[in-house]
């Protein structure tokens, strides 16, 4: 039976889990995207994603296009197993009650 | 870590909002499709009518279909990109300059061949269609290759088997199958 991770569990994280599996495989979203999306705050924003690259769920890079700052971020192969044993889990909650 | 079944029904009602989000995202290219579904099913269904000469589905297609890419490039830079390096980012390099060149030859041989304007049009719907069928292979969308081949048919049964009819038959069955398509993966959840 699939489990709960910890780490996904917090909701604005959860969200951002969520819009990264969204997007498909090989696609990377604009930090500015997400920040635009959850309606969070560059610090907030920044820490979540931090939490989540040290789990090893998403990769962020940094660039310049069109010689501006750009930050990328991208689920990682493990990110997405563990989105969707979470959102498997929790789909096992509402089935067992 | 234990849950109660509201707190995972919540849980599960923010992945499904926070994923609607990417919608317009991911689905903005659909829009260029409807157009040209749209298109297609007035210039074909008016040339069956002498209303319009058919050849005006063609250019405006074309006109549609750089201007719709145009602007979904620029709206959708750099909001998302595929990763660098990655067979998808490779793919998607490619894919327009292949499209470049098929419809340069479209066009050429448009000049040089001279055909009647049934068989231009057919010549149009498949050279289309083959990209979408392409595009369907490289990548792996069942659903192009579906809709790509299911066109190309139906144009074609039209073309032999009722050729007094051709204009109103592609009409139905090549610009009709591209606006419910694209209207039925914009509204799907």
């Amino acid at each position: 039976m699939p489990e709960l991770n910890e780490v996904i569990h917090q909701p604005a994280r959860l969200r951002i889990m969520a819009i990264l599996a969204a997007v498909s495989t090989e696609r990377q979203v604009t930090f500015s995207f997400l920040k635009g999306a959850l309606g969070l705050t560059d610090g907030n924003l920044g820490a979540h994603l931090h939490k989540l690259e040290e789990a090893g769920f998403v990769t962020i890079t940094k660039t310049f296009v069109r010689q501006k700052p750009q930050t990328y971020v991208e689920i990682t192969e493990a990110g997405r197993a563990a989105f969707e044993a979470h959102r498997a889990a929790l789909r096992a909650i509402l089935a067992n009650e | 870590m234990n849950l109660s079944r509201d707190e995972a029904q919540a849980a599960l009602d923010d992945i499904h909002q926070a994923t609607a989000r990417t919608y317009p995202l991911l689905r903005a290219w659909l829009y260029s499709v409807l157009v040209i579904g749209i298109v297609w099913t007035i210039a074909f269904g008016l040339a069956q009518w002498n209303v319009l000469s058919p050849i005006w589905s063609a250019g405006e297609t074309i006109l549609v279909g750089v201007v719709c890419s145009f602007l979904f490039a620029q709206w959708l830079t750099p909001v998302v990109r595929f990763t660098p390096g990655s067979r998808s980012a490779f793919l998607h390099t490619r894919l327009p300059i292949f499209y470049a060149v098929l419809y340069a030859f479209f066009i050429l041989w448009q000049f040089m061949l001279d055909l009647p304007q049934a068989q231009l049009a057919m010549l149009w719907i498949t050279v289309v269609m083959l990209a979408t069928i392409t595009t369907g292979i490289l990548l792996q969308q069942r659903l192009f290759i579906i809709v790509g081949v299911a066109i190309t048919v139906m144009a074609s049964i039209g073309y032999w088997a009722i050729p007094q009819y051709f204009w109103l038959w592609v009409a139905i069955f090549a610009g009709l199958p591209l606006i419910g398509v694209s209207l039925y993966l914009l509204r799907r959840r």
